[in-house]
């Protein structure tokens, strides 16, 4: 009995989110252009003007091929587009209503852990001071009771040394102020510290990332931007070589 | 009688237009030489050929009759005046590979001639076309 295929495993199949038809027309032209395509590929060369005629209506075919393709994809995904900022829409408008409330309550929340670390670091430095004391006193007490050849004496002291020690030890460790949850169902919240850098000197930190890919890309893109405008004056940009690819 | 208009003169407009392609041109005043045109925008690009036909005598070379311009579009008999102004200039090179062209390239979904439909733009990214084989 345990065999047995689960319910619904007869139904028909969902149906898909494109028009079979459509796609099955671009695929097998998109077959036949590739293979025309690797044809050409084959050819290696193209020897002479009546060939490169022909090649200009085949890569003509190919980006108007393509370009219907792209626009079969974007029509089948439209009305699914459409579907999925009408559901993304519905529920914004609440995200944005808890993020702001996320980010109002929590910055209150942070106001008060500052204060609540404040305090604890105010009251850590007063636990190292006193137990520093306490070193201080019970080496003093050691030192006395040893010069006088108090037996009882020295092994007191002893006792307060170590219990010294053992404060300074806890006093020494760092506290991070965190709010429990008051229910139990939530978490522990904390100052969460995030590293980032606030920039002094643009031209020392472009020099200490000037290797890095990024930074050429991010350089390359403006410098294409402002080549490629239509009120570009003619002259070179500073560190570039001014280049008219050609292709087609 | 007069002898027939010379090759070179007779081809002077069409070599001119060759390497100017803005060359003016008179509307009334068709050129010899081989030429393409379009019935249509997309269209299949159409074999023009404008010549001077002329009919001498064999023993003086001299012309019987005067001269007459001649057109042939697609293969099909035209009048000069009709075709001229939409014909733009090609070399005897290109307008043979263009007739090549009309007779070897066929249209992949209808197994059919693709430049055969002249009022009809065609549809290149329903063909793919190859490299000619040698």
């Amino acid at each position: 009995m345990n065999d047995l295929p689960p319910s619904t495993h007869n139904n028909p199949p969902e149906p898909l989110p494109y028009d079979e038809t459509v796609l099955a027309d671009i695929r097998a032209r998109a077959k036949q252009f590739s293979a025309t395509a690797g044809d050409w590929l084959d050819a290696g060369k193209i020897p002479d003007e009546e060939q490169a005629q022909l090649a200009a209506d085949f890569i003509t075919g190919l980006r108007k091929l393509k370009k219907e393709a792209e626009a079969a994809q974007k029509a089948a995904k439209a009305p699914w587009a459409a579907k999925a900022d009408i559901a993304y829409a519905a529920y914004k408008p609440s995200i944005e209503a808890l993020q702001r409330g996320i980010d109002k309550v929590a910055k209150l929340q942070a106001d008060y852990l500052r204060e609540k670390q404040a305090e604890l670091d105010r009251q850590k430095a007063a636990e190292r001071a006193e137990a520093q004391r306490k070193t201080a006193e019970a080496e003093a007490a050691l030192a006395a009771a040893t010069a006088r050849n108090d037996v009882m004496g020295q092994t007191e002291a002893e006792a307060a040394l170590k219990a010294a020690e053992k404060e300074t030890k806890v006093a020494a460790k760092d506290v991070r102020a965190t709010v429990a949850s008051a229910t139990g169902g939530g978490r522990a919240m904390g100052l969460r510290q995030t590293r980032c850098a606030v920039v002094r000197n643009i031209n020392a930190l472009f020099l200490h990332y000037r290797d890095a890919p990024e930074v050429l890309a991010c350089l390359e893109t403006l410098a294409n931007r402002d080549y490629r405008a239509a009120a570009w004056n003619g002259e070179e940009i500073p560190g570039t070589t001014f280049l008219m690819r050609e292709g087609v | 009688m007069r002898s027939p208009t010379p090759i070179e003169s007779a081809l002077a407009w069409h070599s001119a237009a060759l390497a100017n392609p803005d060359l003016p041109r008179t509307e009334s005043d068709p050129q010899p030489g081989w030429y393409k045109a379009q019935l249509v925008k997309g269209g299949p690009w159409l074999a023009v050929r404008i010549w001077i036909e002329a009919k001498t005598c064999p023993g003086t070379g001299e012309l019987t009759e005067p001269e007459v311009l001649r057109a042939t579009r697609a293969g099909e008999p035209v009048r000069p005046e009709t075709v001229w102004l939409s014909c733009r200039p090609i070399t005897a090179a290109d307008y043979g590979a263009l007739l090549r062209n009309i007779d070897a390239l066929r249209c992949a979904e209808r197994d059919a001639p693709l430049m055969a439909a002249t009022r009809v733009a065609v549809d290149l990214a329903r063909t793919p076309i190859g490299p000619r084989r040698r």
